[in-house]
């Protein structure tokens, strides 16, 4: 007990120490520190557990990563370890999510998709307050505490523990502008460097059953040559410093049409915008939050047809209902 | 006893007609918990299904003047041809009606089965509707988003229990049971009890929720796939799919 209090004091005393170390001078950069984050968690080798919580959920996960090199692409593989197994399985331009309920899904897509608008270092910060707050330990490892304070509430804040020799995200709080937690990530346990055999192994092993393929064509922008069906869609409205990532056309989860997919990012969070043409005439609007993500559904009419928008994202819910309301057709280009 | 009849049954009758009997027994204000949930998983996989549930949501929708918000979308005639068209229904409805429990019992042929339902889905409907007039009195128009300026990190406040995470409840949340209650004890109509709608409720809440959850997994796909975030992306679905 004494030893444990002990610790803690010295813990204290060590991050208060460095982290007015930090402040004075070196100083690694906080941007600099969440695109080492990104970049890490694409180009590390890594293998690990995880805790997450939202409301009062609690779950289990595990993550192996393996970065790619010449001979072979991007490997990672997430099994949910509480409640009924499901599995993610990604390698290079396939995706298998595996569930208990909904069976196989596999996107596969025709290639790796192109990033739009590659976001420029220091975006963040115009968006976000950065402050590197302190050292922390978290999952055995010493981590750098870095606030990411949002400058409007169009977005959530962050606390995140980033891994000080590696960046890697040990440890993430989410939090809405009353300060209340939304969401947390943790690490209970994480091995950085190569992986074993036997983690290698787990990582080619793809289910052998297929139920569903969803074919993902990304398409770039430029492009267009003909008023395509279905239409091309774009937001009237945008919370400053979200950039369109990709956009993508893929045959819908619950329709017989394709939808027309959009996914924005300002550098943390992120949102999706679905349109798909509606021909049950079930004309539904609903807003609901699931746990860390809001999910807005309008309809849009043009003409006589009728389009199912719908918005997915970890961003605030109004965030997600103005962007909502702003989805129109691509209009011509002059 | 509906339950005991379905597990006598089980072998020899289709998973169709068990969830048509379900259904009925639900619609009933008979069913058990588990009856109820084997309805709604049945619902998002069933596509006629889906669209009757889809009907009545449409109609709840119009009535409380949700439509038109933004694509000044021209339906009250569609409305009003739902209305007539569950009008016509619930007549023949009516005249089956009187073998709804031998329907149950799965020993009635599977078209008339189906009217029943159909009749059942339609009668649903009107009285939804006469809910969501008297929900919308009672509970008035909830203001969405009264976003604080206030920007607060609470370092190590404990997330808080009393926050629902499922969609279900937070449907509840907007038009309350409270506020069906008080429609139901307005007399607008007589014969359909409060449980009664808050399975039609959660009945058209399924429906909703099946194409959300359907996007979110899109969406890790895409976060995944874009920028290589997937950690986080996916953990976030660990609340769907767990049931």
């Amino acid at each position: 007990m004494k030893q444990t209090q002990w610790i803690t004091g010295k813990l204290l005393v060590l991050g208060i120490f460095i982290s007015s170390f930090l402040n004075a001078e070196t100083v690694p950069d906080s941007s600099y520190l969440l695109e080492k984050m990104m970049d890490s968690s694409r180009n590390l080798s890594f293998q690990g557990e995880f805790v997450y919580q939202q409301g009062a959920q609690l779950e289990t996960l595990s993550i192996i990563h393996q970065a790619s090199d010449k001979n072979q692409s991007e490997k990672e593989r997430i099994l949910y370890l509480d409640g009924a197994p499901r599995e993610v399985i990604r390698a290079g331009n396939e995706l298998f999510f595996s569930s208990y309920n909904g069976g196989v899904t596999k996107f596969q897509h025709g290639s790796l998709m192109p990033v739009i608008n590659k976001l420029q270092g220091g975006i963040s910060e115009k968006f976000y307050d950065l402050k590197i707050v302190g050292i922390d330990r978290v999952a055995g490892r010493e981590a750098v505490l870095l606030l990411v304070l949002p400058k409007d509430r169009f977005r959530y804040g962050y606390q995140l523990w980033l891994d000080r020799q590696s960046s890697l995200l040990l440890k993430s709080v989410m939090v809405d502008g009353q300060g209340k937690i939304i969401e947390r990530l943790q690490f209970t346990s994480l091995n950085i460097g190569s992986l074993s055999d036997e983690s290698l192994a787990l990582l080619i092993r793809k289910p052998s059953v297929v139920d569903k393929t969803i074919a993902v064509e990304s398409q770039p922008l430029s492009q267009q040559d003909q008023p395509s069906d279905p239409l091309e869609w774009e937001t009237g409205w945008l919370p400053e410093g979200f950039v369109l990532e990709n956009r993508s056309v893929r045959p819908s989860p619950v329709s017989q049409h394709n939808v027309d997919a959009l996914v924005f990012s300002d550098g943390i969070a992120s949102f999706s915008v679905f349109v798909e043409q509606d021909d049950t005439r079930v004309l539904s609007q609903a807003s609901e939050k699931i746990g860390a993500l809001s999910a807005v559904s309008k309809i849009y009419r043009e003409g006589d047809r009728y389009f199912h928008v719908t918005v997915v994202g970890d961003v605030p819910l109004g965030t997600a209902e103005r962007v909502a309301v702003s989805v129109r057709p691509l209009k011509a280009k002059p | 006893m509906s339950e005991k009849a379905s597990s006598e049954k089980a072998p020899q009758i289709s998973g169709r007609e068990r969830l048509n009997e379900s259904l009925s027994v639900s619609l009933d204000g008979q069913s058990n918990e588990l009856e109820l949930r084997r309805v709604l998983d049945g619902i998002s996989k069933d596509d006629e299904l889906r669209t009757l549930a889809g009907r009545y949501q449409l109609i709840g929708d119009a009535v409380r003047g949700k439509v038109n918000k933004f694509a000044n979308v021209d339906i009250s005639k569609g409305v009003m041809a739902a209305i007539e068209q569950d009008e016509v229904d619930a007549a023949v409805a009516k005249e089956t009606s009187g073998s709804v429990h031998s329907a149950a019992n799965g020993s009635v042929a599977n078209s008339k089965s189906n009217n029943v339902i159909e009749g059942l889905w339609a009668s649903l409907g009107k009285v939804a509707m006469a809910a969501s007039v008297a929900v919308a009195i009672v509970v008035g128009v909830r203001n969405s988003n009264p976003a604080p300026d206030v920007q607060l990190m609470a370092v190590n406040e404990p997330a808080t229990l009393a926050q629902p995470v499922q969609l279900a409840q937070s449907g509840q949340n907007n038009y309350g049971v409270s506020g069906i209650r008080a429609g139901y004890n307005a007399k607008l109509h007589d014969s359909i009890t409060p449980e009664q709608l808050a399975y039609a409720q959660s009945i058209a809440d399924r429906a909703t929720r099946e194409r959300f959850h359907a996007y979110a997994l899109q969406h890790a796909e895409l976060s995944a796939m874009g920028n290589g975030q997937s950690i986080l992306s996916f953990a976030r679905l660990t609340s769907f799919d767990n049931q």
